[in-house]
């Protein structure tokens, strides 16, 4: 299995397409078999569904695998699509639900748990350096979050880098609104400690 | 915009100054990148191979052709005469419907597979053990009655088409899906795993709205009638139609029935307590069942030997 890498450029917050306002007239383009709808959602969501898989699998290759799947299963089942929650969430879903099959698959006794959703980074240990940097700030905080507990780190992650709201991962991750609100605040909470500690060690008055 | 509604909300009963901190990390937090590269020249040939696959009519992947063998073993079918006896009289009218009605009976025998194609062209696979019953000639819905496990590749029709089990509903609008429902044994529940599509399963005992699935989805009706959001222990999956083993967190007393089913033998456990046992794996095509207790067994503490009508598991002794 090839690791998932980091990319080069820092601070380039993920491209979020929204398809929230088209998604009505998208999905009916997309069930009278619209090539160009079914285009429009594969650019809008191909980059963070993409980056979600990798995330839980770990894995570049079988992540594009996923990908390809779920977007050639959307368009096999276009006539039947019968969206609820958003189509966002269902590809959302449907990527989830494909990417725990593969963790699944294998591995041949896989214990009945959560998804280890992050990878490990390994926390740099804090050296004597002055200043305070973006750059290290971002590593700290991807470091933080993967330290996290995986469904608090699914959830917060989820919410703040793929936009989905408390209701859409609600329903992807099978958890109550309520407990995926609990989720992003104990999130919250535990990186403000992490980034206090950061701040306070890294000034060296 | 969503999210700040739902960042609201989170943060809604906290003090303002927590809030504020709170607020601070969130925004911060937008600093990072998320890991992963994505390569886009391997996006661009995934899109252009979704598109060039769009214009072939015929996009679909069905599991028959991983399928090696699927044999129609047993089917009760009327005589379909009734064209005829329409003709006259009153008691011909009768005999026509009891013929035209008569329930038909599908059933894989243990040991074997069994596939049949309904009338309105839905395509449905037995697993062993499994038998589906219908009546020839629906009325206003498609209906069927299924006991024991099946795949289904349902015809898109306009009018919505039923799976009855022994405690639940799942109704359907032209998609595939597995459903299992074993009605004896440990743990009886009926669960579903939608491949493509769209149903919705209700359980028979309960008043709660039926629930939808996406695809992708495992839902459990249990032996109290709740539906359950995550499937609880085994889910149905659709190995089997590949001739895989797979149980998930199933009761080894479950696990051993299926073998039984799949290979149309016997398993005793004399003098061994199995109930708690819970087991989780998978095995690709196990060829005969003495393959797959070997497997078994060695995930367990047991050995196995066989017997004049099948196999006995007992203790590994000395461990």
């Amino acid at each position: 299995m090839t690791p998932v890498t980091r990319s080069n450029s820092s601070h380039h917050p993920l491209k979020r397409l929204d398809i929230g306002e088209k998604q009505d007239d998208l999905v009916r383009r997309l069930r009278r078999s619209d090539p160009s709808a079914f285009s429009e959602i594969f650019d809008a969501l191909h980059a963070p569904v993409l980056r979600y898989v990798q995330r839980i699998l770990r894995d570049e290759d079988e992540s594009y695998d996923v990908l390809q799947d779920v977007f050639s299963k959307l368009w096999e089942g276009r006539k039947d699509l019968n969206v609820h929650s958003s189509l966002k969430a269902l590809i959302y879903r449907m990527a989830r639900n494909r990417a725990l099959n593969v963790l699944r698959k294998n591995d041949r006794m896989v214990a009945q748990s959560e998804i280890e959703a992050f990878p490990e980074v390994s926390d740099p240990s804090p050296s004597a350096e002055a200043f305070f940097s973006m750059d290290q700030l971002s590593e700290r905080i991807s470091g933080w979050i993967a330290a996290l507990p995986p469904r608090r780190a699914e959830a917060f992650v989820l919410s703040r880098y793929h936009d989905l709201s408390a209701d859409e991962i609600s329903n992807l991750m099978n958890l109550s609104k309520r407990t995926v609100e609990t989720h992003i605040l104990h999130a919250l909470r535990d990186l403000r400690a992490q980034l206090n500690k950061f701040e306070s060690t890294d000034r060296n008055d | 915009m969503q999210e700040k509604r739902d960042l609201e909300n989170i943060l809604t009963d906290l003090d303002e100054a927590e809030k504020t901190d709170l607020l601070h990390v969130w925004r911060i937090a937008g600093s990072v990148d998320e890991p992963g590269r994505v390569d886009t020249k391997r996006i661009d040939s995934i899109k252009a191979g979704l598109i060039a696959g769009m214009i072939d009519a015929r996009a679909d992947k069905s599991p028959t052709k991983n399928v090696r063998s699927i044999r129609l073993l047993h089917a009760v079918v009327p005589i379909s005469r009734f064209s005829m006896a329409l003709a006259a009289s009153v008691v011909l009218l009768a005999v026509a419907y009891l013929t035209w009605y008569r329930p038909v009976v599908v059933t894989a025998l243990p040991g074997q597979y069994a596939s049949v194609v309904l009338d309105d062209g839905t395509e449905v696979q037995l697993n062993s053990g499994a038998s589906l019953k219908y009546n020839r000639g629906w009325g206003a819905t498609r209906r069927v009655r299924l006991q024991g496990e099946a795949f289904f590749d349902v015809a898109h029709t306009d009018e919505p088409f039923q799976i009855q089990t022994f405690n639940a509903v799942v109704t359907v609008y032209g998609t595939r899906f597995n459903v299992r429902a074993w009605e004896s044994g440990q743990d009886p529940r009926t669960d579903v795993f939608l491949e493509r599509g769209s149903v919705s399963l209700k359980s028979v005992s309960s008043p709660d709205e039926p629930v939808m699935l996406v695809p992708g989805d495992s839902r459990s009706v249990s032996g109290t009638g709740l539906v359950s959001e995550k499937s609880v222990g085994g889910m149905a999956d659709t190995d089997w139609l590949r001739h895989d083993f797979e149980f998930r967190n199933d009761p080894l007393s479950e696990v051993l029935k299926e073998v039984e089913r799949r290979f149309g033998t016997q398993i005793r456990t004399p003098g061994l307590s199995i109930e708690e046992i819970r087991i989780t794996g998978s095995i690709k095509e196990p060829p005969t069942a003495e393959s797959l207790l070997s497997d078994l067994t060695g995930m367990l503490n047991f050995a196995y030997r066989e017997t004049s009508g099948g196999f006995e598991l007992y203790h590994r002794s000395g461990q």
